[in-house]
């Protein structure tokens, strides 16, 4: 066995670690931990059994295996960048709602203000007219 | 027909560093006797204290989210004022005028429409509009007018006026609005799925006073496709 497919195999087993810390904290949710550990597990399994490629290529219709790794590569990051634009969006819409919300929320004690101010005011007035 | 009092109207203004345009427009507001709120999108320079000095009532984003959402805050300010008849949507640069408010209160008091559009078509566009807008509207406008089946010659236009308990009865709607950002193509799909009923009244577009608008037409025209469809898909489609 070659360094490389060791190193790589230590690489996965360390991210996958650091994925269950993650998940530990909750800092990511099963759906990421699983598709993410599948991955790196993947790519251990691949740099250690890279002949492995070869089935899959010829099930997919690719001739190198080399393009079949490339293109599942294309795949994965295409699907990543889908998934983060579409959270961005998603974050993007909260944000705003909540600069609304709290724009209005200022509008209403802008209100209670103005009607404790009046209310002072008058009782003010009431008192220097009794005086 | 039900007489409207000026002050059952409130004219909400969405502004974005219009310290140089708002004052006029806001002064004639109120000299017709409406009440006013501005929605201050995040302005740099010192449009809210501007509006608060002549006598507006200011809802101030601390950061810019956009016009579409500034519309919808000036509509949730408006209708948590029960006295509150009529909203009207216009822009702040001094491109309408408010002198054709009273046509579309006469619109309202004349018919039973929940809500009132201005048509630039109907009317006249004297302002320098930019060659793609101006490309782009008809188009715009045929596929809202063929989604919602309503009477439509001008889609896009500002300038319109709501009856405040149609709103009311869109509330949810309104609150779940998906692009906020493009408001006008989603309102009239929303709004037609919910049964309100609407006519255009003809009014003019002047040149602004000064400055330049802050919309890129090929972004907003993106845009505005994306929202018809993606309200289609959530409203119609996707059930």
């Amino acid at each position: 066995m070659t360094l490389m497919p060791v190193l790589m195999s230590i690489f996965a087993l360390a991210q996958v670690f650091r994925l269950l810390g993650k998940f530990r904290r909750e800092a990511i949710g099963f759906r990421a931990l699983i598709l993410w550990s599948g991955l790196w597990i993947a790519i251990s399994f691949v740099s250690t059994y890279p002949d492995s490629l070869n089935t899959l290529a010829a099930i997919a219709g690719i001739e190198h295996r080399l393009n079949f790794a490339l293109s599942v590569a294309i795949l994965i990051l295409f699907a990543v960048v889908v998934e983060l634009n579409s959270r961005l969006d998603s974050l993007s819409h909260e944000m705003r709602r909540t600069i609304q919300e709290l724009a209005l929320a200022n509008l209403r004690i802008d209100d209670l203000g103005k009607n404790v101010g009046n209310s002072i005011v008058s009782e003010n007035d009431k008192k220097n007219i009794n005086k | 027909m039900t007489r409207i009092r000026p002050e059952q109207v409130i004219v909400t203004l969405q502004a974005l560093n219009e310290a140089k345009n708002i004052g006029p427009v806001i002064q004639d507001i109120l000299r017709q006797g409406y009440r006013c709120i501005v929605v201050d999108d995040g302005s740099q320079d010192n449009t809210a204290e501007l509006a608060r000095g002549l006598g507006a009532r200011v809802v101030s984003h601390y950061r810019n989210i956009g016009q579409g959402f500034a519309v919808l805050t000036g509509f949730r300010a408006a209708l948590r004022d029960p006295d509150c008849l009529v909203i009207i949507e216009m822009d702040s640069d001094g491109q309408h005028r408010t002198s054709e408010i009273s046509l579309f209160l006469e619109a309202l008091e004349n018919s039973e429409v929940d809500f009132v559009v201005g048509s630039r078509i109907k009317g006249s566009n004297s302002a320098n509009a930019p060659y793609f807008r101006r490309v782009m509207l008809p188009y715009f406008t045929k596929i809202i007018q063929w989604i919602t089946r309503y009477p439509l010659t001008d889609a896009m236009c500002g300038f319109r006026a709501f009856r405040c308990c149609s709103l009311r009865r869109v509330s949810t709607q309104i609150e779940n609005m998906l692009e906020p950002q493009y408001l006008a193509a989603e309102i009239f799909i929303r709004f037609a799925q919910a049964g309100l009923t609407m006519t255009e009244v003809p009014v003019v577009l002047e040149d602004r006073q000064s400055g330049a608008s802050s919309k890129g037409f090929v972004r907003y025209g993106v845009g505005v496709l994306r929202t018809i469809i993606r309200t289609l898909v959530n409203t119609r489609l996707v059930r």
